[in-house]
């Protein structure tokens, strides 16, 4: 098992412990924010395992995308600037799919029960 | 702090001749950061026996876009007398009420969680009712003529979405999904600035007291203006605000057929360009809004804002599905 999945199984615990056990003690305010708590460390477990990778995959799209080479942040922002220049809107498919792919990705990581994650990915 | 609170709240009823013995409980309601809300029981017979006091701490300044709580309960007050429901303001504070810029208003029973409106079983029924309530309550209040109310900001679309690019660029954090929905909305405006009207600006799911008849209470004024009535619809229609009701585009209440038939019937003169415009709009200021609340609650060690930051990625994939062209 590498050193992630362990990392991730980790905080699942501590989630699990928050949400399963903790929770049922608290009232009002406090239960609502450990459930948060506990949502908010189930994300960072998946960022954990999956995070690397989806950044990986945005930044291979942004460089056939654009066809320049940078880091990621260098090439979003020249993505932005192609877009609020007028070279690629909604029209492109291109564009659209590596927004669409870039945004899926994220989601599964950050929201994966939101409906139109479900939707966009045909589950 | 809850003692001294309870006896200027007596204090200040007192000076608007309602002689009220005792308070005998207080608690502060959730919701709204900058604005805190009190549940406050006193001995007096009904209706004042439960009262809302709505205020902001002393010395504060209203956030930007937002209009001060005497303005609030000024215009809920006119809106309720054109047959908006709300509760009833009781007071508006002043000075020498040491309690800050706020109102105390009657206390309204009913639902205010949003996944609950939706899924709670004692309010089946009223489900079925809500979306052509928010027709015509949305219709009616458009219709409040402008001349009873308090001043207010008079915005247009170009005035809004201006001030929110501001926002985002103010943030530096470059993301393209809202560069394209700026730059869409920007070939989107409308071409001819509508007529003016009252617009409530957070007319939604959580912003809304439901019982078993439907809206027992429309809430939360602080983000009035005038300008497109269309606002409000598109804003309603935000994926989410939908809280997991997709198919349900009017608030996840209803379809947006049956919202126009309503908001027809009661006077309203609905345009779907508009309304698709401020949707467009309304899921990108939710959206940049989301950034702005983790970077202060990243600042302020508080949770529940920080965990907000995890939610602007649902905002770019309803982005994305509204901007897609259609094939």
């Amino acid at each position: 098992m590498n050193n992630r999945s362990k990392i991730s199984e980790l905080i699942g615990v501590v989630s699990h412990y928050l949400k399963e056990e903790l929770r049922p003690e608290l009232d009002g305010r406090h239960a609502f924010l450990t459930l948060v708590a506990s949502n908010l460390l189930d994300s960072l477990a998946r960022e954990t395992v999956s995070g690397d990778e989806a950044a990986l995959g945005e930044h291979a799209r942004l460089r056939q995308l654009l066809g320049v080479e940078g880091n990621i942040d260098e090439l979003n922002a020249e993505l932005c600037r192609r877009i609020n220049r007028g070279e690629l809107n909604e029209n492109s498919q291109d564009l659209m799919a590596h927004l669409s792919a870039t945004t899926l990705d994220r989601l599964a990581i950050e929201q994966p029960t939101y409906e139109a994650y479900g939707r966009e990915r045909g589950i | 702090m809850n003692a001294e609170i309870g006896n200027q709240v007596l204090s200040a009823l007192r000076r608007r001749g309602l002689d009220i013995e005792n308070v005998c409980g207080m608690q502060r309601l959730t919701g709204g950061a900058m604005q805190e809300t009190w549940r406050i029981e006193t001995t007096a017979p009904p209706p004042l026996d439960r009262l809302i006091l709505r205020r902001a701490p002393l010395n504060s300044e209203p956030r930007l876009g937002t209009i001060s709580l005497a303005a609030q309960a000024s215009i809920s007050e006119t809106a309720r007398s054109h047959g908006v429901p709300g509760p009833e303001v009781i007071a508006v504070l002043n000075d020498s009420d040491n309690l800050g810029d706020g109102f105390l208003m009657s206390c309204v029973d009913g639902e205010t969680v949003p996944r609950r409106v939706l899924k709670k079983p004692s309010l089946e029924r009223a489900r079925a009712k809500l979306v052509g309530q928010c027709g015509r309550h949305l219709a009616t209040l458009h219709d409040v003529p402008i001349s009873s109310l308090p001043v207010l900001p008079r915005i247009s679309a170009r005035e809004k979405l201006e001030n929110l690019h501001d926002q985002y660029r103010r943030q530096q954090r470059p993301r393209p999904v809202f560069d394209l929905a700026f730059s869409w909305l920007q070939r989107h405006l409308p071409a001819s600035e509508p007529d003016p009207y009252l617009v409530h600006g957070d007319f939604r799911n959580g912003n809304l007291i439901v019982d078993e008849n439907g809206i027992a209470a429309v809430l939360d004024w602080e983000r009035a203006f005038i300008g497109d009535p269309m606002f409000d619809v598109g804003w309603l229609c935000v994926g989410s605000w939908r809280f997991g009701e997709i198919d349900l585009p009017v608030g996840g209440f209803g379809s947006l057929a049956d919202f126009i038939t309503a908001y027809e019937d009661a006077g309203g003169k609905f345009d779907a360009a508009r309304t698709r415009f401020w949707e467009a709009y309304g899921i990108l200021d939710w959206g940049v809004t989301t950034v702005d609340l983790a970077i202060e609650g990243r600042d302020t060690q508080a949770l529940e804002k920080a965990a907000i930051g995890r939610r602007t990625t649902e905002t770019e994939i309803d982005l994305i599905r509204l901007m897609r062209p259609h094939e």
